[in-house]
């Protein structure tokens, strides 16, 4: 690690203060050059905005730290003011969450200004809306309710879709596909919820091929480089090939819900329809949400009003509380306005906040 | 925040209630770093880290602010708790899949959401084997995001031995890197 004594003690520092505020021309070139001539430094910063990546501050924070103090103060055996310490934790902790949930999502905002352009930060209120639970473990949605429950309607689903997915015979992606302008709102990512399902322990993502060189890991990065660089045909052929190659891996069943966001911007709804099936057929994932919406979108631009509103009736069954119910629904509302739904609707669409929009 | 510590060192409930309060979220934040945002003992860690902040608050000296030193103790705290959770669970995952679920970023894709969750746990990894002082420090700096100089105070030693520690703690990451592919273009200062 080299020192440099400009703006800051060490480069170390200037890296630190990159991931808190936008750096001015003469910083950001000084860590640029840090970067390149230090690779610790370069791994320690890559590392660090991993975490920057994640929300620690969540709603429901204020009880969740409300609850916990009140047990801390029960444990340490003392009855007495038990009530009174209760109602000022509650009282206190709103006060001070709000606060401090006013600041962490002003600083959360700014993280995604240095990485997303300004007319990209939008989408940010569904990112909160996505949430569910206090503590990312005391609820689940019914779509991941534990298998011990019987066949739950997500099962019978994902039992459904794998049929589907073992029928289908639509054409093979091509090499070369015509690119045109993604969908003017992409969702945000998210997922039901948090599973009560302890975790499924999944094949090594460093999985190597029978010749020892490449791994699931590998393939799965290269096609996203692709990807984010317009390499369409590329990154689909990676995709491709990291199913192929290495069908057990979980890079390749999450690479399903890549391939077919891939396929759908860039008009192969069938065919993305057949992916994110088969990312379905899989079972609950964490990107199940994602793939039922994109099973959704596929239909509807594949003008197959019948399979559509039936998928949408599916993700708002599977997946009641995600960011994607509320257009769900808008879309099933405007499928039977235009007599694109059943002769009669039967009114089979649940009921649901209706905050939950994307 | 430091007059109520100290009145709450006094057995004053109202202020050690208050205290807990206010420094909630940095105790979460930083349980939540180390452990990862859905890791099912947040609660209880969250719970131990408060009960040892109030064991530890009479030998709280002032040498650094009150919510550094918390974090201290929660890092801490949450360092042992992993240590135990990986004890009770030898086999886990590959990439905690549960925390894409946290991460509904738009502008990030599935391949970028799980090399970032990736990362993560190749620091979380490292915490459960580095030396506890130097894991320490590598939580403060490089997962929480404080300075050389901060880091130094929170856990009370000169700047040069926290910089030291921090030096020791990146080369083991960067070894460890070395045989990550998601961080393996890191290595070799690839964009």
């Amino acid at each position: 690690m080299n020192e440099r004594r400009s703006g800051h003690e060490y480069d170390e520092d200037l890296a630190v203060v990159a991931r808190r505020q936008p750096l001015g021309d003469a910083e950001r070139s000084e860590l640029d050059a840090a970067l390149a001539a230090d690779p610790t430094l370069r791994i320690a910063h890559e590392v660090g905005r991993a975490f920057d990546d994640v929300a620690f501050v969540r709603p429901g924070d204020e009880a969740l730290i409300a609850r916990v103090v009140d047990r801390t103060h029960r444990s340490e055996s003392r009855p007495v003011v038990a009530r009174r310490w209760r109602s000022a934790a509650a009282i206190a902790a709103t006060l001070l969450l709000a606060a401090g949930g006013a600041g962490a999502y002003r600083a959360g905002i700014l993280l995604r200004v240095r990485r997303t352009p300004a007319h990209d930060i939008a989408p940010t209120a569904p990112r909160l809306q996505a949430r569910a639970g206090m503590n990312g473990h005391a609820e689940a949605p019914a779509s991941v309710a534990p298998a011990a429950a019987g066949a739950s309607p997500a099962t019978q689903s994902a039992t459904q879709l794998k049929e589907h997915a073992m029928a289908w015979t639509g054409p093979h992606l091509g090499s070369t596909r015509p690119t045109r302008p993604s969908s003017s709102a992409r969702p945000a990512f998210a997922t039901a919820g948090p599973s009560e399902q302890p975790p499924t322990p999944t094949p090594p993502a460093t999985a190597s091929t029978p010749d020892g060189d490449v791994t699931a890991a590998d393939l799965f990065r290269r096609a996203g480089a692709a990807r984010r660089t317009g390499a369409l045909a590329t990154a689909s052929a990676l995709y491709e090939d990291l199913q192929a190659r290495f069908p057990a891996a979980e890079e390749a069943h999450l690479s399903h819900v890549s391939l077919g966001k891939l396929l759908l911007e860039t008009g192969q709804p069938q065919e993305a329809e057949h992916h994110f099936a088969i990312y379905l057929a899989g079972g609950p994932g964490a990107l199940a949400a994602e793939a039922a919406f994109g099973r959704g979108e596929s239909f509807e631009r594949m003008g197959r009003a019948r399979e559509e509103r039936q998928a949408w009736l599916e993700l708002l069954r599977d997946f009641p509380e995600s960011i994607y119910a509320g257009a769900a629904r808008r879309r099933i509302a405007a499928l039977d306005d235009l007599g694109l739904g059943p002769p009669n609707p039967p009114g089979d669409v649940p009921a649901g906040d209706s905050a939950n929009s994307r | 925040m430091r007059a109520v510590a100290t009145r709450a060192v006094t057995g004053d409930d109202r202020a050690r209630c208050t205290l807990l309060v206010a420094l909630g979220t940095v105790l979460l934040r930083a349980v939540r770093g180390v452990l990862g945002v859905r890791h099912p003992d947040v609660e209880d860690v969250l719970q131990e880290s408060m009960l040892a902040l109030c064991s530890a608050l009479d030998s709280f000296r002032g040498d650094c602010q009150t919510s550094h030193f918390a974090c201290r103790v929660a890092i801490q705290t949450a360092m042992n708790g992993r240590r135990r959770a990986a004890r009770r669970q030898r086999t886990t995952p590959s990439v905690p899949l549960e925390e894409l679920a946290e991460m509904a970023h738009d502008e990030l894709s599935p391949a970028e959401l799980l090399t970032a969750a990736r990362r993560r746990e190749v620091l979380r990894g490292l915490l459960d084997d580095l030396p506890a002082a130097q894991a320490e420090v590598l939580a403060l700096h490089t997962m929480l995001g404080h300075s050389v100089a901060e880091t130094a105070a929170i856990t009370g030693v000169p700047i040069n031995t926290a910089r030291s520690r921090l030096r020791a703690a990146l080369g083991a990451l960067r070894e460890r890197a070395g045989a990550d592919a998601t961080l393996a273009e890191a290595v070799r200062g690839e964009p």
